[in-house]
């Protein structure tokens, strides 16, 4: 795992341009991976975004919502369906700090912005039988 | 425990760090103590020695610093292939393992043994401070006799051990850059196991012998000194006042200038692995993926300039040693004030170097952290079938923005701070030999070490800084080349099942 918080210390350091491009190509490769190891992988970055100080923490989850967001729909499902899952890998307090600062970056986003991005975490956890988010991040 | 150790890199560089700077207070002590109120008392016998030692000390901590961080990219890439390797075996590409030079296994020791050789001249400076109160000449001249040879020493071994951790470096890389696309189309194209590379391409020969040769003159620089002084201290019971110590003592930075310019060409072999590692990805996910291959940016040109400053550097050190070090020990003469900055000027065209190199590396790895995982996307829609393709990045304007400027504009005050602290001081010292002020001049040239010191530790401390950002790009590689290769082995299985 410490790999995996060397990374994001640095995506999180870099400037917004550098960690948008790189987060991108990351995400899109992350979504491509067997179910298994996307789980393992999105449990393993959530933990070590919630490594992060405050003041890094939420530019990051800012720009990994915003590119999730650009992403095809396949890929947006394939990333959420194992963020969803990697709940169950990770600390509850961990995912409820990152689900909870998504909400809200997602909020700041736009009202527009908000709804698609709640609508679609609603649909996929539905889709596949998973507990739907709540706005606390439980 | 060592790997725990190893990880603690940064706080052994600002350790280090703070030692340096610790001794540039006292050295500023030394010359008010000197200057105005009274020399040769207690207070000049304990910071004589001590300076003697510590700020020495202070960057062999950081020395080791750089060297731990290696280490650590050192491990990383190595289980970058092992895990790579895992991943390809189980699609039934069997694959040996290549036995790895000397070198390899033994640079952490080398900086480990550097380190304790430090130590303990350090522990012998305080029998050594002991002897200087009791006024015990004896125990005073032997101990100085021991003590800095085992510093030189201990500084070959660390700035070795850098360098053959880079050697280290450049041969792991020097394979997975060739291999892995190798492998790749492979397992994608279903043909047979690989031929393993020849090791031995990989790695100029003529930069291992200059390693070696840089670290056996480091290391020996003060043993003849020794011998000769304890020979002379047996033979006629006088402690000799003049052995030419200037001439040893250049000769120890003709050994640090051999190291540091062998440290140039190993990064610039790294710098070469780390743009092949692009240009042959790129070619092999173009070949398989049917996209077009975009080429790479330009080499940058501070690339170019890093050859220019190393030999720049390694020459006029050989000039000054040759021409007034050499001639200085047969006519001493007033000529010796310029041998300090003039080694100081060759240590700052060396280091500027270094820190374009470690520039260039910071770019071409941020390039490559944009393009890996794109193309392992595009391996596996290939496998998959999937007809959708990653565009490759698109090549940056000036790659030079990716750079972390910061560092190297510290390095750069480094330098300054190492010419500025020996240039004025030589001047002033001049001045003061032609006035026939001799104890000022004294005064002035004991003020040099500590602010040298100083700025070598800014550039040492900004160096291990660079290697620190290389260690996280090093990490984030693993990672993307670990999970790439084994999305890729998942998917080719899955398809043949």
């Amino acid at each position: 795992m410490s790999e995996m918080n060397d990374m994001i210390q640095m995506l999180a350091d870099a400037s917004e341009e550098e960690r948008a491009s790189m987060l991108s190509q990351r995400l899109k490769m992350l979504a491509g991976q067997p179910e298994e190891q996307r789980i393992q992988s999105l449990a393993g970055l959530i933990s070590s975004v919630n490594k992060l100080k405050p003041k890094k923490m939420k530019p990051f989850i800012a720009t990994r919502t915003k590119v999730l967001m650009s992403l095809s729909p396949e890929e947006k499902e394939a990333l959420i369906l194992g963020r969803l899952k990697a709940a169950k890998v990770v600390d509850e307090n961990i995912h409820k700090t990152d689900m909870m600062t998504t909400l809200e970056v997602a909020k700041e986003m736009g009202e527009d912005k908000f709804k698609m991005f709640v609508g679609l975490l609603k649909q996929i956890a539905e889709k596949h039988g998973l507990p739907v988010p709540q706005m606390d991040g439980s | 425990m060592m790997n725990k150790i190893y990880s603690k890199y940064k706080e052994i560089l600002y350790f280090g760090f703070s030692l340096v700077i610790i001794s540039l207070g006292l050295g500023i002590w030394r010359f008010f103590n000197q200057m105005y109120i009274t020399s040769d008392n207690v207070v000049e016998i304990v910071l004589r020695r001590f300076l003697e030692i510590i700020p020495l000390l202070g960057l062999g901590f950081l020395k080791l610093g750089i060297g731990f961080a290696i280490v650590i990219i050192v491990r990383n890439i190595v289980a970058t292939g092992e895990n790579a390797t895992k991943s390809f075996n189980k699609a039934g590409l069997e694959l040996k393992k290549q036995k790895m030079p000397f070198f390899s296994k033994a640079f952490p020791w080398f900086l480990i043994s550097g380190i304790v050789a430090e130590l303990i001249a350090s522990i012998v400076m305080i029998f050594w401070i002991n002897a200087g109160i009791k006024g015990d000449v004896f125990a005073d001249h032997i101990y100085e006799i021991i003590t800095v040879p085992i510093e030189a020493l201990g500084v070959a071994l660390l700035i070795g051990g850098i360098a053959f951790g880079l050697a280290t470096i450049v041969m792991n890389l020097g394979i997975q850059v060739n291999e892995l696309p190798r492998r790749l189309k492979i397992l994608v194209k279903g043909e047979k196991s690989p031929e393993l590379l020849d090791k031995r391409k990989l790695i100029p020969k003529w930069t291992i012998m200059l390693t070696l040769t840089g670290m056996i003159v480091t290391g020996s620089s003060f043993i003849p000194i020794a011998i000769v002084r304890a020979i002379h201290y047996s033979v006629t019971g006088l402690t000799p006042a003049s052995l030419n110590g200037l001439f040893w003592d250049t000769w120890i930075f003709v050994g640090i200038a051999i190291l540091l310019f062998s440290i140039s060409y190993w990064l610039l072999r790294i710098i070469k692995w780390l743009r092949n590692q692009r240009s042959l990805i790129g070619e092999t996910v173009g070949e398989l993926a049917e996209i077009e291959t975009r080429p790479l940016e330009q080499p940058l040109k501070i690339t170019t300039a890093v050859h220019s400053f190393a030999t720049a550097g390694l020459t006029w050190m050989f000039i000054f040693f040759f021409v007034i070090a050499i001639y200085n020990a047969f006519n001493p003469s007033p000529l010796q004030m310029l041998i300090k900055p003039g080694r100081a000027i060759s240590l700052a065209l060396l280091f500027i170097g270094i820190g374009l190199a470690l520039l260039t590396i910071v770019v071409n790895l941020k390039l490559t952290a944009f393009m890996l995982p794109g193309s392992f996307t595009n391996i596996v829609n290939v496998i998959k079938g999937d007809k959708k393709r990653e565009e490759p990045p698109k090549v940056p304007d000036k790659p030079i923005k990716l750079s972390p400027l910061k560092l190297f504009f510290g390095l750069i005050s480094g330098v300054f701070l190492v010419i500025l602290g020996t240039l004025p001081l030589a001047v002033l010292r001049l001045s003061y030999k032609l006035q026939g002020m001799e104890n000022q001049q004294w005064i002035t040239e004991h003020l040099i070490g500590p602010v040298v010191s100083t700025g070598v530790a800014l550039i040492f401390l900004m160096i291990g800084l660079f290697f620190s950002t290389i260690v996280g790009f090093v990490k984030a590689r693993k990672s993307i080349i670990s999970e790439g290769v084994e999305s890729c082995v998942y998917y080719t299985l899955e398809k043949n099942s």
